[in-house]
């Protein structure tokens, strides 16, 4: 328990602080915080944009707000600890003050006015810091910061405050519940099982087609674990209005790093598993109280949806990009490319696909790199691609011979060949998105689905270690959550044959995850120099070798 | 610390050329309209249209290259003789300003003779050639080293036999001695026979006339600025340019770069104008500009802060008006290295008061603005430049590292117009429209003082990058020496020097390394980079601020002046 929440520690402190993304109705933007210095603002509403404000409007009625699900007699019931789960479980969310329920209010506080003022352009005195010149600026009003950090579902959908003010309250992962509010409190509802639930794939109801979205007509599914991951990673990796780009990073916002065994082991529970798989029948092969294979499933589904959703994010920087080459631009929306007040900001090469801490360390003077320059995987000088999301962890066990995980690693190869050219071209990066022309790499990547076998795990843990030593934080840390999620669920599928001390296990993990942390926020893991970092694998390869029968 | 240096949390702002630019904006609605100078809220339109300019100083293409080499051994013939062997009396009587022992202080003393050299990895000695080679793999290091970095490394390549250094699977090298005489001097085939056998004559030709057979003026702090500029900084028209890989293979930072610093520096092959007093120099002098005398450093600076600006513009808009298949953009390269290349901290200057800029955008340079502000403060420079400067930052903010059209225009326009400004500079600072004798003097120290008082209000009310920061003090130094000359020799100066020295703690590596050691020395390299990493901008700021009140204590200056 003391591994597993500390866990969250590791992850960079990103996850409390959710995702913004980008508006582009310029019309719903709250005001500027200063003059504008580049003139007058454009506040005229195009026909598009009015079009789209009255789709918004038809979308705001669809949620009915946490009021709507938090009344005692529904999910507000705080009398009693032995109240079957679903009475209490606003009450239990909002009292274990889950992340999610404060995701609006810390639009209020000053750190998030600073940020939107500093990714606005930061104008004003910034010497004086008492003045605060950004004082004036409006997070808790801007879609780029409300697509993520309330219930807001798109960058033009406007909500009331009284919508907002729960932060991601039950409808930002359960959906709008107007259709079925009345319906789910039936007889009928529970005899139905599964199938009132909406199965949330990936992509869906997020981006191209977000505003024809029939999908939200029914509750969410979030116990099936694939659906809630690709919920998750709407806003905890990105999307199309939900960036979280270098400019957000570099005004203050935190780097995200989305791994989803982690993020569930920590999050605060308001739900029971055991009661909803007996009443809905979900996994009903599953006869244990949580499946045996539950952190290794995890792991696994979150690896390739995460890929899924961080390939789906570069293809939408990509086409911003192409899209928006000054040449190809109508004179009336070249003019109003003041994208420093709330229009999307066309960023190539976008440096938040990039590995932080290639550029962010001190320079120390010059060291001989591990790797033979015949063989290295990239042009010295360009920046290493994808290190979080597509990690070495995942190019070797996400592949042809991954042992039954989808094959992630071809498809991403050709992508970061282009990506990690001295200087990449959008076009070309689009092209290997595009893959052979009939479906991109992000449609053609699938879920992984199944079950997870004790046979899986050692194999995996066997390939894990067949990996040349980490060279950067990113590498380190997926290596040490995939062995904290496989090795926990060793333990359970290995039952009562398991022989290993996992309580030394437990340990070594401990030790790494120490050695991994850095405070929260802005700091770089300046300690974990190159030898530290061997060091670490050695670590990483004992634990392996105590899992050897 | 949060009270009283509040108004000095300008650490990124003074990073940033937007600000620069502002800073710039502000002084020159200050002079126009009698306003306090104000950053950041002027109306500056994203493109303006393209400034046409004839401007007289800016550099035109590379005329380098229409000249032959001679070969540094030509020079050798006469201007290597020991430092032991006094002139005969006759060549006493014959020369003018050479004491030809010129080449041998370069041969022996002068860094710039080990430039081809140090090319040459040294498996042995692990040296810093070795590194690179190691990191770009043997083809790709002999690829660059045939092709680009000989450019700077390696003056062109004379019409002798037998000077190429071929050496097994090395690197091919034009000859091994590095940056000669004609590197800087000018490729001397047309002029070396003439500047002897016809001496009487050469020697009071004009600059031009000298330029047009391919000698550079050096006694010109302009022309001897971008001399230097042109590898320090880097040039496109001239294919000296250390790219981003290069850099990324072990190529030291190219550092902050002061020409009358670096020039004392040096090892010294020369005399200045200004320590020659015999009459037979006047009409020389005349003909060479050099009618400046006791503040001739300050012009240097504020000549050569100014040459610096204008550089690296004319180099952002060269490279920005390369045909995009023979170029990568970005090139990082032409953006401050430490503006990523930092490690990251929660509780950062950066993010703390960072203002005026796009977030996430990375800036060029800083030092060759903060030298060049002093001088624009100087010439009251016209308001057309604050508008160019301020669309060079509106492009920088464009894209990640800039629009790379936009920037062009913005830059290229910039530049013209900082070339302008250094003529009117120069004019300005030109002595000999002042009145002779004490009047002139007073004038001057007038000048310097002023100068001086400025120096202190940048070094002191905001932060500076490591870079920016030598540059203020070395611009201290040497305008603090002009007006050490122009002073009566009673005046104490003690109190200036100790908070100088305490100024340039060791630790910082404010002082230039002489002689051959080479900064590119693996183990130099790595000191040289502790030192930016042991710098804090706020303890420089406030150490700066105890120069500049010892400075006017000495001066006899009111603290409210």
């Amino acid at each position: 328990m003391r591994l597993s929440r500390s866990i969250l520690t590791v992850v960079l402190g990103a996850p409390l602080l959710a995702v913004a993304g980008w508006a582009f109705a310029r019309a719903l933007e709250a005001p500027p915080a200063s003059p504008d210095r580049q003139g007058p603002r454009v506040t005229t509403v195009s026909a598009v944009q009015r079009r789209s404000l009255a789709g918004a409007n038809e979308i705001a009625a669809r949620y009915v707000g946490a009021g709507g699900c938090a009344a005692a007699a529904c999910h507000g019931d705080a009398s009693s600890a032995n109240s079957p789960s679903w009475k209490n479980s606003y009450s239990r969310w909002i009292g274990q003050r889950d992340p999610h329920s404060i995701a609006y209010s810390v639009l209020k506080s000053e750190t998030s006015k600073r940020i939107l003022w500093l990714l606005d352009g930061g104008q004003g005195d910034p010497q004086a810091e008492k003045n605060q010149p950004w004082s004036n600026a409006a997070p808790h009003r801007d879609n780029r910061c409300l697509t993520c950090h309330s219930i807001t579902p798109d960058a033009h959908t406007q909500l009331p405050e009284s919508l907002l003010a729960d932060g991601v309250s039950c409808e930002g992962c359960h959906g709008p519940a107007d259709s079925w509010i009345a319906s789910h409190t039936t007889v009928g509802w529970l005899a139905d099982g599964a199938k009132r639930y909406q199965f949330v794939g990936q992509g869906a109801g997020v981006g191209r087609d977000n505003r024809a979205a029939t999908a939200d007509a029914r509750m969410r599914n979030t116990k099936d674990p694939v659906s809630r991951a690709n919920l998750c990673v709407r806003c905890h990796v990105g999307g199309p209005d939900r960036d979280v780009n270098h400019d957000l990073i570099a005004a203050g916002h935190p780097r995200l790093n989305f791994e989803y065994h982690a993020f569930m082991a920590n999050l605060p529970r308001h739900w029971n598993d055991e009661l909803d798989r007996e009443r809905l029948q979900i996994e009903p092969q599953s006869t244990a109280a949580k499946p045996a294979d539950y952190e290794a499933r995890l792991w696994a589904i979150g690896q390739a949806a995460s890929a899924q959703a961080a390939l789906q994010l570069l293809e939408q920087r990509v086409n911003r990009t192409v899209q928006t080459q000054p040449a190809q631009l109508p004179e009336e929306i070249a003019s109003e490319r003041g994208w420093r007040h709330g229009a999307i900001a066309p960023a190539w090469p976008e440096l938040a696909e990039y590995s932080c801490y290639a550029c962010h360390h001190d320079i120390k003077g010059p060291r001989i790199t591990s790797s033979d320059p015949q063989t290295r995987r990239r042009p010295l000088g360009s920046l290493p691609w994808g290190t979080w999301y597509f990690s070495e962890v995942q190019s070797k066990l996400f592949s042809a011979e991954g042992a039954g995980l989808p094959a992630l690693g071809a498809m991403v190869e050709p992508v970061r060949k282009a990506m990690e050219k001295p200087v990449a071209q959008p076009k070309e990066v689009a092209a290997q998105l595009l893959g052979d022309g009939d479906s991109t790499a992000t449609q053609r990547s699938r879920p992984y689905q199944k079950r997870v076998a004790l046979a899986d795990v050692e194999r995996w843990l066997a390939a894990l270690s067949e990996l040349p030593p980490p060279e950067s934080w990113d590498e380190a840390t997926q290596r040490y959550l995939a062995l904290n999620a496989l090795t926990k669920s060793h333990r359970k599928l290995a039952g009562q044959y398991a022989k290993l001390d996992y309580g030394a296990i437990e340990r070594d993990l401990e030790e790494i995850r120490k050695r991994l942390q850095f405070e929260p926020g802005y700091q770089s893991p300046g300690h974990l120099n190159f030898d530290g970092l061997k060091q670490l694998h050695e670590r990483l390869f004992k634990v392996r070798e105590l899992l050897q029968p | 610390m949060q009270t009283n240096a509040a108004q000095r949390y300008l650490w990124v702002g003074v990073l940033l050329l937007p600000t620069f630019a502002a800073s710039v904006v502000g002084f020159v609605s200050a002079q126009t309209s009698g306003e306090t100078p104000q950053g950041g809220n002027s109306p500056a339109p994203i493109s303006g249209p393209a400034l046409e300019l004839n401007a007289t100083s800016c550099p035109s293409d590379a005329t380098d290259n229409e000249h032959a080499y001679s070969g540094w051994q030509n020079c050798d013939f006469c201007h290597g003789r020991s430092d032991d062997r006094p002139l005969e009396e006759d060549l006493r009587q014959d020369i003018l300003v050479a004491s030809l022992n010129e080449s041998t202080i370069w041969r022996h003393k002068d860094k710039h003779e080990l430039a081809a050299r140090v090319l040459l990895p040294d498996e042995e000695q692990q040296n810093l050639a070795y590194h690179m080679q190691q990191a770009l793999g043997v083809d790709r290091y002999n690829e660059l080293v045939a092709n680009d970095c000989q450019a700077c490394h390696v003056a062109g390549e004379p019409d002798i036999e037998n000077v190429a250094a071929k050496s097994g699977d090395g690197p091919n090298l034009k000859h091994q001695f590095g940056v000669t005489c004609e590197a800087c001097h000018g490729p001397a085939k047309d002029w070396v026979h003439d500047h002897w056998e016809q001496r009487k004559t050469w020697r009071y030709k004009t600059p031009a006339e000298k330029a047009d057979a391919g000698f550079v003026n050096l006694r010109d702090p302009v022309t001897k600025a971008r001399k230097c500029l042109s590898c320090h900084l880097g040039s496109v028209r001239e294919e000296k340019i250390v790219t981003h890989e290069m850099y990324a293979a072990g190529h030291p930072p190219l550092a902050g770069f002061d020409a009358a610093t670096y020039s004392l520096a040096m090892p010294r092959h020369w005399t200045p104008l200004s320590e020659r007093s015999d009459e037979k120099f006047d009409e020389y002098k005349q003909i060479h500009g050099a009618s400046q005398v006791h503040a001739a450093n300050t012009r240097e600076v504020l000549l050569g802060g100014l040459a610096a600006l204008a550089s690296n513009l004319t180099l952002l808009a060269d490279y920005a008006a390369q045909p995009s298949e023979h170029s990568a953009w970005p090139e990082f390269a032409l953006y401050d290295c430490f503006a990523c290349h930092h490690d990251l901290q929660a509780q950062s200057l950066r993010l703390r008061s960072r203002g005026g800029r796009q977030a996430g955008r990375p800036p060029l340079r800083m030092w060759p603005n903060v030298v060049a502000d002093l001088a624009l403060r100087q010439t009251e420079g016209p308001t057309e430049l604050t508008t160019v400067l301020a669309d060079v930052s509106a492009a920088l903010a464009e894209q990640p590292f800039a629009e790379r059209d936009q920037l062009r225009t913005a830059a290229g326009a910039a530049g013209r117009l900082v070339c302008q400004e250094i003529d009117r500079l120069a004019d300005q600072l030109d002595r000999s429209k002042l009145p002779e004798g004490d009047d002139a003097k007073n004038r001057e120290r007038e000048l310097v003082v002023r100068v001086l008082e400025r120096i202190g209000d940048v070094g002191s009310n905001q932060l500076h990058d490591y870079d920016s920061a030598r540059q203020l003090v070395w611009a201290f130094e040497r305008v603090f020496d002009d007006y050490k000359k122009l002073s009566s020799a009673s005046t104490n100066y003690a109190a200036v020097d100790q908070a100088l020295r305490e100024l340039k703690a060791p630790s910082l590596k404010f002082e230039l390394i002489s002689g051959k050691q080479s900064v590119g020395e693996p183990g130099t390299l790595a000191a040289f980079l502790q030192a930016r990493r042991a710098y804090d901008p706020q303890k420089f700021a406030d150490g700066f601020g105890r120069l500049r009140d010892a400075m006017r204590e000495s001066v006899g200056r009111k603290a409210d002046l």
